[in-house]
């Protein structure tokens, strides 16, 4: 029992030493999700390889230089209004822009191997990833069966995080 | 053979010493080798350990990846404490890609050490650093830190190094009292068969000393034989010489009467050399019938003074070293001069170019130490040492064996017959003392005679009254017995010529014959050996039966235990030694009866 007290106390004790972002203030939820973007295909297989990492912003952009600032790999991010079949996109964040909307996106790359993110922010429709915030958390849902329609594989590990799986 | 049996024992402790330090060698690489086996034991363990921390880590590494990568906290401390739970892993830390680390535990030291994949070991514990991948993107790092070894287990891996340790140790303290073990029995041995080899000498020595008394001894009862034989002539010759000059001394002087009394004397001198050679070979064969008295050493030596000086000549000086307090000694005076004198004549001959002779005496006490290593055997006690030493040529030590025997001489022929040291060692041993003799080429020689102390307060012998010689006939009764014929004739002729009345007789019987056919003597003059059924003391007791109470004057070459007993005349026995001469025994003859007239003895 006091080993237990104790664990649970060490645990708080973690908690706040190591919970401290190293640049001091909470970074914002976009910066979070800018973060998450490039360290996803990382958990992805069938993705074809390739450096450096193409990630298509397809509409609107709220992340500004973000992304490349905290990619994990070497990244190229592209600020699209349409994607098209030969974008040559590893990822596809969809926030639905006028041209284009989430929908007609993940439509138009759906079967090829690109991996897609949606935003609950953007709009109901969801790709392969769909980021939520949470209980002041940035999370995900996760669609398998989008994923092995365009034959990528999500790791487990991933759907271990995930709120919710579609399969 | 005490080479052999040494060279012996040389091989033996060389096989043991090879033998242990084969046993030490085995010891001690049997320990090298332990000690080896436990090092590559203990390194590929590490090796081991640290293969088996690297694929946990990465396991671990591989749980927290994700949690990581989406700061999923709760899920990240999941896995941290699941992996914690192992009671092998002390510490999970995990550190993002910015190095901000997760650990279940405050900081520790083990947190703060730098990124570099790979296992090391920090204060004897196992800190496993790997980076977290997943498909190439490096997303941060995890660390592991093992718990220390259990006791139990940390035993368990030296348990058979220690083993072999004690073993070894245990093997090398036995080998090492083994050796000494060895070494001491080695030692013990050595001294053993040195001891062995010393006592074999000693009885090779001693065995050596006994064949040389022995053969002394056989020699004496030869040389014995012979002399007793040749004193019985001589007697008889030197009477006939005697009574040839005095028949040439009754015959008018003339050209032929001197020059017969020239040969005569020349013969005679022979004669009487040849009795003082025969004297010689029966003091050596110890049969030559002594005279002891009680005779004071100091006084004695310094009485031979001037016939010394004259003996040894101008070149040699002569020291005498009487020692103060000098015991009295119980021995034959003329004999002991005569003994003297042969030592002193040798040194003589020994420094032909002049030097120093010495004669000491002094008080000694021969232990039974001492009396062991005497041969012929030599009872301990008190004595007193006559030493005659000279600086003269000394002798090699072989012929110092010898040099006692009747004959051994190095002189020239003529110049030297051997028997003057024979004289000595049975004089004295006669006497039962002792010679020992010391000598060094080119240096000298000692010779030193211990004659027994003499106990007893009585007065020392007086030198006998000279007597005058015109005065010695009488007109008593003598019986004279002896079995010699020619020397029983020449006898009775020189008493009657004294004018005394002789019955003669040639054995005991006939001796009392002589006293049944009425015939009283006034003085019983025999032989000391005799054929038939008496000796001559038994003679003088069967007079002494018969109530007949008469002086005994016996004669003898030499004797055996008949009167002299051990070779010393019992007191108040009188003697006269073959061969004499007339005068002498005319003068014996007269002191004898005269004593007995003076003071009557009592039945
Ligand atoms: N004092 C001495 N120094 C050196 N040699 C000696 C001495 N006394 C005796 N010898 C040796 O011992 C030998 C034997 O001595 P010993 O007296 O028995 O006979 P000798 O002297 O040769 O003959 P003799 O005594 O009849 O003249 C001598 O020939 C001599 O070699
Ligand atoms: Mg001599």
């Amino acid at each position: 029992m006091r080993a237990k007290a104790l664990l649970v106390r060490l645990m708080a004790f973690a908690l706040a030493a190591g919970g401290a972002a190293p640049a001091g203030a909470q970074p914002s939820d976009a910066a979070i999700k800018a973060a998450f973007i490039t360290k996803f295909p990382a958990f992805v297989q069938g993705l074809p390889d390739g450096a450096p990492l193409n990630v298509c912003i397809v509409g609107p952009d709220s992340f500004g230089s973000a992304i490349e600032r905290s990619a994990a790999v070497r990244v190229v991010v592209r600020r699209l209004a349409v994607v098209t079949p030969t974008s040559g996109c590893h990822v596809v964040y969809a926030t639905g822009g006028a041209r284009q909307s989430v929908r007609d996106a993940l439509a138009i790359v759906a079967g090829a191997p690109v991996l897609t993110i949606t935003d609950g922010g953007a709009g109901p429709t969801r790709g392969m990833i769909h980021f939520v915030v949470a209980g002041e958390r940035v999370r995900f849902h996760v669609d398998t069966l989008q994923a092995s329609r365009s034959h990528l594989q999500l790791s487990s590990k991933l759907l271990a995080l995930a709120l919710s799986v579609r399969q | 053979m005490s080479m052999m049996e040494s060279e012996a024992l040389g091989r033996v402790r060389r096989t043991e010493r090879r033998q242990f330090n084969i046993v030490r060698f085995s010891a001690v690489a049997l320990l090298a080798l332990g000690l080896i086996l436990g090092v590559l034991r203990e390194l590929d363990f590490r090796a081991q350990a640290a293969d088996a921390a690297r694929v946990q880590a990465d396991i671990f590494a591989g749980a927290v990846s994700a949690p990581l990568a989406f700061e999923d906290r709760p899920t990240l401390l999941q896995n941290l404490r699941a992996f914690q739970r192992d009671p092998e892993i002390a510490e999970a830390i995990v550190y993002g890609m910015g190095g901000e680390q997760v650990a279940l535990r405050p900081s520790s030291e083990f947190q703060k050490l730098p990124l570099q994949p790979g296992a090391r070991r920090v204060q004897g514990r196992l800190v496993v650093t790997r980076p977290v991948i997943e498909e190439g993107v490096h997303l941060g790092w995890v660390r592991l830190v093992a718990a220390p070894d259990p006791l139990l287990r940390v035993l368990g891996r030296y348990a058979a190094i220690g083993l072999m340790t004690v073993i070894a140790t245990l093997l090398l303290w036995f080998a090492g009292r083994m050796a000494l073990r060895l070494e001491q029995r080695a030692g013990q041995l050595e001294a053993a068969n040195a001891r062995l080899q010393d006592e074999m000498a000693q009885r090779a020595r001693a065995e050596e000393a006994l064949r040389q008394s022995q053969k002394m001894e056989a020699l004496g009862q030869l040389t014995g034989g012979v002399a007793h034989d040749f004193n019985n002539l001589l007697t008889v010759i030197m009477g006939g010489l005697e009574t040839i000059g005095r028949q040439l001394a009754k015959l008018p002087g003339g050209p032929e009467s001197a020059r017969m009394m020239r040969a005569r004397d020349m013969a005679l001198h022979g004669a009487e050399r040849a009795a003082t050679l025969t004297q010689r070979l029966l003091a050596f064969s110890r049969r030559q019938p002594l005279q002891p008295a009680t005779l004071d050493p100091n006084k004695l030596v310094q009485g031979m003074g001037d016939l010394l000086r004259r003996a040894l000549g101008e070149t040699i000086e002569l020291e005498t070293v009487l020692t103060g307090g000098a015991w009295r000694i119980q021995a034959d005076a003329a004999q002991l001069e005569n003994a003297i004198l042969n030592l002193a004549v040798n040194a003589r001959d020994a420094m032909p170019e002049g030097g120093r002779l010495t004669i000491e005496t002094a008080n000694a006490s021969l232990d039974e130490a001492y009396a062991d290593k005497v041969p012929e055997g030599l009872t301990p006690g008190q004595y007193v040492m006559i030493a005659v030493t000279d600086t003269g040529s000394g002798m090699p030590p072989e012929i110092l064996n010898m040099v006692f025997e009747p004959f051994f001489t190095t002189k020239e022929v003529g110049k030297g017959t051997g028997l003057g040291l024979s004289q000595v060692y049975g004089f004295v041993r006669q006497s039962h003392g002792h010679v020992a003799i010391y000598s060094e080429v080119g240096v000298g020689t000692t010779i030193k005679i211990y004659l027994p102390r003499r106990l007893g307060e009585e007065a020392l012998a007086e030198d006998a009254q000279p007597i005058n010689t015109d005065l010695l006939t009488g007109d008593e009764r003598i019986l004279l017995v002896e079995d010699h014929d020619d020397l029983r004739s020449y006898s009775a002729g020189i008493l009657r010529e004294l004018g005394y009345e002789v019955c003669v007789a040639r054995d005991g019987d006939a001796a009392l014959g002589c006293l049944d056919s009425g015939f009283v003597p006034d003085l019983l003059f025999t032989d000391v050996i005799l054929p038939g059924g008496y000796n001559g003391r038994q003679l003088a007791d069967a007079v002494a039966e018969r109530k007949i109470d008469v002086p005994v004057l016996f004669t003898t070459g030499y004797t055996r235990n008949a009167i002299v007993h051990h070779g010393r005349l019992d007191p108040g026995v009188d003697l006269i030694t073959k061969p004499f001469t007339f005068e002498q025994l005319a003068e014996k003859v007269r002191r004898v009866l005269d004593r007995a007239a003076a003071e009557p003895r009592t039945p």
